[in-house]
């Protein structure tokens, strides 16, 4: 035994010398410890980005964007793979699972924590401390939102956030003063009651709450609650401040100045704000004004979302590319993610945009803000003052399926048929199981 | 008495052994060249797919992460501590009781006034079989706004008698009855035709006799007409339950997603949740395997009882 041992000792130095000596050839090559390649001189191969299908726009922007990248850079191929956009994040899991990854993928917000729980994106720290990439001209919020367990899981061309939209012709027709960043809760309401007339077909809403996630946890924060306290691990939809924001957007349905959800559930809130049948609009990002491009029988423009009794909150929408991990060209796909995220990549989009771009060079440029459209509409400033007040979204592993279990609960809500202060309690009892490790059916 | 072997007559074995006949005949050879494409995609795409489904029942697994072994735990957890799984369940068995029945009377019905020799009657018989051509999803967007709150022409009825509006698919009482309604009028097409074979293959000198010894037409129906059709009722039935009992997935994700609540939630909606947005593979194959074994007893059941009952004879 103790000649075994000896033997053991021998060799322990020697060992130790060889490990050291290869860890240190390793650094030597890859230029840092992360384990990533030192950087190419040149990139080429094929790089396969996946883009939702629901956007006309976005996917002409990629595919310019593809053009112009493979000019510069002749040995590198992009394709840009359209998925369709019912359940892309699943469809997008399901190709990196079955082995065929893309390259970069677009997702976003609520999704972040599942991506870095099931490691499935690169992790970008690495290359950015190689290449010396400057983050400093991203606003730190997107920088924030895009690290999740001191990982920076993607980067961003844009960012959104939670605003409200109004009928200007409606408020100029009704004598009524139109919203502006000073606005309260109490504001809206008294707005929202003086602009609603009419009945049936023919009425005119005064507003109208879409009632999704976003929108309900920006009336949550605003009220003092918080949807899913202690990271994540609570349910805070019981707080006497969470049932308190849902009677304010209950209110809104009962007392008839907004559609209640069955009413606009078919066509949709935002469609509904098209047929310029309503006054305010609340429930939307940025996305909506590049909807509302067209729209020529009423003029509209934007506003922050009026303040709660602590304060305005809007939820902090951020779309993101990452790189998957199983990529095989990671280095293109790092080079052409690089590029769409550049200054020359966000300017050549920027007629297109759909939220602000995620450069402050670039969002504060005149080019930017003199738009006409944007001048028009106010499409740009209620965002930049929203975003002290934006609220990163929760970030849940298994987001998704709290979610279902909240918006099934919540439908009574909506209903009118049970109140907050009923459904509420019971939304933590059975949501709390899965804000536990391993306690959702499934799951663990 | 003599047999003629006991009579002289020597079988051939007695005098030379027998030489035994090739196992694998050109016949048998021929035979199994013409199986084999079907047995290859029978044995990959059937039986490898059941048994790896079945091996993955017993794993927690993401597809993106390393499976983790459960045994027993995934149908455990399903059957005795799922909430949702129980009422998915009990949603769907209330969903087969309104659509499976009401689907075969009015199927029946349908089939015996199409089932007459009038001029341009295939053209009723067409317009009938076509709700089973439209797409699923067209279907389900007429049924929305048919059932819309405000301006469905289901409401504007009920308003001509002063009835008040009624959500149809925004309520838990009346949301998975709005979608059975949806699922008999599209396969009323199907159970109709099923039934007109059926009719068109009863022999017309049957019903000529029956006149002839004075029977009405409730007689002639219960003595003729009902009995004959037992086959096709029988598969008709079987075939109606299987499709019932997995839970009409796409009419539910079209028309309400599940809700109001776990309103309309029904085995197949879990189950693809399960699956495709939570992905929790091992829980939804173990799912997929409950509802197998479910549905392959009440089939069992069914032809256990009802199989006795039907009258093949026609002569």
């Amino acid at each position: 035994m103790k000649a075994r041992l000896g033997q053991r000792a021998r060799w322990r130095l020697p060992a130790a010398v060889i490990t050291a000596a290869v860890a240190v050839t390793l650094v030597g090559c890859t230029g840092s410890s992360t384990g990533i390649t030192k950087k190419p001189a040149k990139v080429s191969g094929t790089v396969v980005m996946t883009e939702p299908g629901d956007n006309p726009g976005d996917i002409a922007l990629r595919h310019q964007l593809a053009a112009a990248f493979m000019r510069s850079h002749p040995g590198v191929n992009v394709k840009i793979l359209v998925v369709p956009a019912t359940n892309y994040d699943q469809k997008v899991q399901t190709m990196i699972a079955g082995g065929r990854p893309p390259d970069i993928f677009g997702s976003g917000d609520v999704q972040i924590a599942n991506i870095v729980a099931k490691n499935f994106a690169l992790d970008l720290t690495p290359y950015v401390k190689r290449d010396h990439y400057s983050l400093s001209d991203f606003y730190p919020q997107v920088i924030d939102g895009l690290t999740y367990d001191k990982k920076l899981v993607g980067l961003t061309d844009n960012w959104d956030t939670q605003v409200m939209y109004y009928n200007d012709t409606i408020f100029k027709k009704a004598g009524v003063a139109p919203p502006t960043a000073a606005w309260t809760w109490q504001d809206f309401v008294a707005a929202a009651k003086k602009l609603t007339s009419g009945s049936g077909t023919s009425k005119t809403y005064g507003g109208v709450f879409e009632n999704w996630f976003a929108a309900y946890f920006d009336q949550m924060w605003a009220w003092g609650g918080d949807p899913y306290p202690d990271k994540g691990t609570k349910c805070g939809y019981d707080s006497k401040q969470s049932v308190a924001a849902f009677n304010s957007i209950v209110s809104l349905y009962k007392s008839g100045v907004s559609p209640t959800p069955s009413q606009f559930s078919d066509q949709g809130a935002e469609q509904l704000f098209l047929s310029g049948r309503v006054g305010m609009y609340i429930g939307a990002g940025r996305w909506a004004a590049y909807d509302m491009r067209d729209v020529k029988r009423f003029d509209w423009k934007v506003a922050p979302l009026p303040a709660g009794p602590i304060g305005r909150a809007n939820f902090f929408h951020l779309s993101m590319f990452a790189i998957a991990r199983t990529s095989k060209n990671t280095e293109a796909a790092w080079e052409f993610l690089k590029y769409m995220v550049s200054s020359t990549g966000i300017k050549q989009g920027l007629a297109a945009v759909q939220g602000i771009p995620s450069r402050k060079s670039i969002a504060n440029s005149a080019a930017f803000k003199n738009d006409p459209f944007v001048v028009r509409h106010d499409a740009v400033a209620p965002f930049l003052a929203s975003l002290p007040t934006a609220h990163r979204a929760p970030y849940l592993p298994n987001f998704t399926q709290v979610q279902d279990g909240v918006d099934a609960q919540l439908d009574t809500v909506w209903s009118l048929k049970r109140s907050p202060a009923e459904v509420l309690p019971i939304i933590c009892q059975k949501i709390d199981p899965l804000l536990t490790a391993g306690g959702a059916p499934g799951g663990g | 008495m003599a047999t003629a072997a006991t009579e002289g007559v020597i079988a051939p074995s007695a005098t030379r052994p027998a030489r035994a006949r090739p196992w694998l005949t050109r016949e048998r050879m021929a035979g199994f060249l013409f199986v084999t494409p079907s047995l290859i995609q029978f044995l990959i795409f059937t039986v490898y797919l059941m048994v790896s489904s079945l091996v993955i029942s017993t794993w927690s697994w993401d597809l993106l992460t390393p499976h983790r072994q459960r045994g027993f735990y995934n149908y455990t957890t399903l059957l005795l501590h799922d909430p949702i799984f129980r009422t998915a369940f009990k949603n769907t068995l209330e969903l087969t009781l309104l659509t499976v029945a009401p689907g075969m009377i009015l199927g029946l019905l349908l089939a015996m006034v199409v089932n007459t020799r009038l001029r341009g009657i295939s053209i009723f018989r067409a317009a009938y079989f076509l709700p089973v051509v439209v797409p699923t999803v067209a279907t389900a967007i007429i049924f929305r706004w048919l059932y819309n709150p405000d301006f469905g022409v289901l409401n504007w009825f009920l308003g001509l008698f002063g009835l008040q509006h009624h959500d149809w698919l925004g309520s838990p009482s009346t949301a998975l009855a709005s979608i059975a309604a949806m699922s008999v009028w599209q396969s009323l097409g199907w159970n109709m035709t099923y039934f007109l074979v059926g009719l068109q293959s009863i022999p017309e000198q049957l019903y000529e006799a029956a006149r002839i010894d004075g029977a009405g037409a409730w007689m002639r129906f219960r003595s003729i007409t009902w009995p004959l059709l037992t086959p096709m009722t029988f598969f008709v039935l079987v075939t109606s339950m299987i499709g019932s009992l997995q839970g009409g997935f796409d009419s539910v994700y079209l028309m309400t997603q599940g809700g109001p609540g776990y309103s309309t939630y029904t085995n197949s909606f879990y189950l693809y949740s399960q699956a495709f947005r939570y992905f929790h593979y091992g829980y939804a194959a173990a799912y997929a395997w409950v509802l197998f074994v479910v549905i392959g007893i009440v089939t069992f059941l069914q032809f256990r009882f009802l199989s006795k009952r039907i009258n093949y004879d026609f002569g």
